[in-house]
């Protein structure tokens, strides 16, 4: 079995085993279903209440991942139950990328699970409709896109927002890799993951490449749409559109695995 | 007990670098302005139970931390089965297996799920194949944790996580165990039960044991070779039996009438060479003068009741080792 696979399988057991992530995955789904159901939307609406559903699951789901890659190593450092892993022939920069796999595998199945929900509570809540474009008054609806059109529309923008929700652990754990200091990388790491989303909010400015924009920027796409406003469709359906959602967290994720077993690899285990 | 100390004495110095596991040259730690580790050089031998011995803070668990890679030496080097072991360098270090600090599991596994998840970890395929379920099961029963293996390790005492700690240091089949302070927070029971079982294991399998303690007895109950560390220097190292033998030898004296065993000393000794204690006398000369000066009391018509000669103990080794010792 090679060391990787066997890190993989320790951290997935831990992962099942502790109740930071059973508490993650329960708040998570709890917004879920919270979020769709008094999402204010009316019979047939389903798509918006699916839209605000996900866009809380992705800010949940930011910061309390986050929170996860920040204990992955500090915490066990702590507890001192890193030496068991240390003192075992294992390469250093394995031990990073398995925290850096099983973090990241969580997030985004955490992230499908919950949209899943969402989608099932929305459809026997709500259900589906065709989406009506309206006027510029707002009065005269006209129609718009078809239900089976939106339904594709949807599931492309919902899984677009993926890839870049694997990327707050990650972050985290670069954060993780250099202190025994749990409460400390936890502070940090939520410092620097929800910074973008505040400052988002706060100022109204988007950066394109921020992981939080690659993130969110499909699922307000999808909000507007749901809620009939006439969006550039073929901007969020262009090949580009995709490959951007892909290769920019795809980059994050290099970067912050290469990151953290650069900091990992001079680290000396002190408790 | 078992009386399989190994090593009591080498029996061929010359050889003494041909079977070497684990060594480490002109070892040093510092942090910061403190230094940890100074210069040493120690020597493992395959088969040894080597005790380290020091007291708290001498720099053992520095060592043994640098040897296994959790520190990065300030200087010097390490070698582990003729691989040169640098710091990050994993592959380096196959073949060991550790207990170092205290205990370290993970507290939402059982016993069980730590030995067959943390096993594996760099193990070789062909070390993995032999460590099938009945192998962990009889590892848990060497260790004493059979019945509570299903048991989440939060919930264990100190002892019984010391025990697991010995456990996953032995799995799944290392060539030398390092093993940091074992006996710490054992009942007696239990600490017999380990130094069986090491004795047990270097007797069988012929593995290679470093044990660190500040228990002398424990060591010189246990230890074939030792290495004495004191603020950060290996001040003394070589066979126990070796190292006792250049210990200071004395004869205890229980004669009468007392002045004229002191004239009699007075004559055949220096006065700084005896001394009284109790109602006796400790007089510090070699074994082999005991028929002499026997010979010399009676002669003077001393009434001689017994002369025992006092071997040193390993406490009396250590101390007269790190008192002088800077």
């Amino acid at each position: 079995m090679s060391g990787l696979f066997a890190l993989i399988r320790l951290d997935a057991a831990l992962l099942m085993r502790r109740r930071l992530p059973r508490w993650i995955a329960g708040t998570t789904v709890f917004a879920a279903v919270v979020a769709t159901l008094f999402s204010g939307v009316g019979d047939g609406e389903g798509y918006q209440a699916v839209a605000a559903a996900a866009r809380l699951i992705a800010a949940t789901l930011v910061g309390l991942t986050s929170v996860l890659g920040a204990v992955a190593i500090s915490g066990d450092a702590a507890s001192g139950a890193l030496r068991a892993v240390m003192v075992r022939p294992v390469g250093r920069p394995a031990v990073v990328l398995a925290h850096a796999i099983t973090c990241a595998a969580f997030s985004v199945a955490l992230y499908c699970v919950c949209v899943s929900i969402a989608w099932i509570t929305a459809r026997y809540a709500f259900g589906f409709s065709d989406v009506m474009y309206r006027s510029s008054l707002g009065v005269f609806p006209i129609q718009g896109l078809e239900e089976e059109a939106m339904n594709t529309l949807q599931l492309r923008l919902l899984l677009l927002a993926l890839p870049a929700l694997a990327i707050p652990p990650l972050i985290a754990l670069c954060i993780s890799a250099v202190t025994d200091d749990a409460a400390t990388a936890v502070v940090l790491a939520l410092m620097v993951t929800l910074g973008p989303l505040l400052f988002g909010l706060i100022t109204d400015e988007t950066i394109a490449w921020l992981f939080t924009e690659r993130a969110l920027h499909p699922l307000n796409s999808l909000a507007e749409l749901a809620k009939g406003v006439q969006l550039h469709q073929d901007v969020v359906s262009d090949a580009a559109y995709t490959w951007q959602s892909v290769w920019q967290p795809g980059c994050w994720a290099l970067a912050c695995v290469a990151v953290s077993c650069t900091l990992f690899r001079s680290r000396e285990v002190l408790a | 007990m078992l009386d399989t100390r190994p090593n009591l004495a080498d029996p061929d110095p010359d050889m003494s670098n041909a079977n070497v596991v684990l060594s480490t040259l002109g070892l040093t730690k510092q942090f910061g302005a403190l230094t940890a580790v100074s210069d040493a050089s120690l020597t493992v031998r395959d088969g040894d139970i080597y005790g380290l011995l020091g007291l708290n803070g001498a720099g053992k668990t520095t060592t043994l931390r640098m040897v296994l890679g959790l520190l990065r030496p300030t200087g010097g080097t390490i070698e582990v089965l003729g691989r040169a072991a640098t710091f990050g360098s994993p592959r380096a270090r196959r073949g060991l297996g550790a207990f170092i600090e205290g205990p370290a599991a993970f507290g939402q596994l059982t016993a069980r799920e730590n030995l067959k998840l943390l096993a594996p970890l760099g193990a070789s395929a062909e070390a993995m194949g032999t460590f099938g379920r009945e192998a962990m099961d009889h590892l848990l029963e060497e260790v004493g944790l059979a019945e509570v293996a299903q048991r989440r390790v939060r919930t264990f005492s100190l002892g019984m996580r010391q025990r697991l700690g010995i456990a996953l240091a032995l799995a799944p089949s290392p060539q030398i165990v390092i093993l940091d302070e074992p006996t710490n927070g054992l009942d007696p029971r239990g600490i017999r039960d380990i130094r069986e079982l090491i004795l047990r294991l270097n007797a069988e399998r012929g593995l290679t044991f470093v044990v660190s303690s500040h228990l002398l007895h424990e060591i010189e109950n246990l230890c074939g070779r030792v290495g004495i560390m004191h603020a950060g220097r290996l001040v003394d190292e070589g066979p126990l039996e070796d190292l006792m033998r250049e210990g200071v030898q004395t004869l205890r004296v229980e004669a009468t009438p007392r002045d004229r065993v002191a004239a009699v000393l007075n004559e055949l000794y220096p006065a700084d060479a005896w001394r009284e204690v109790g109602s006796g006398v400790e007089v510090t000369v070699g074994l082999d003068a005991a028929p002499a000066l026997c010979d010399a009391l009676v002669g003077a018509g001393v009434r001689v009741s017994a002369i025992v000669p006092h071997r040193p103990s390993l406490e009396d080794l250590f101390i007269a080792r790190t008192e002088g010792a800077p």
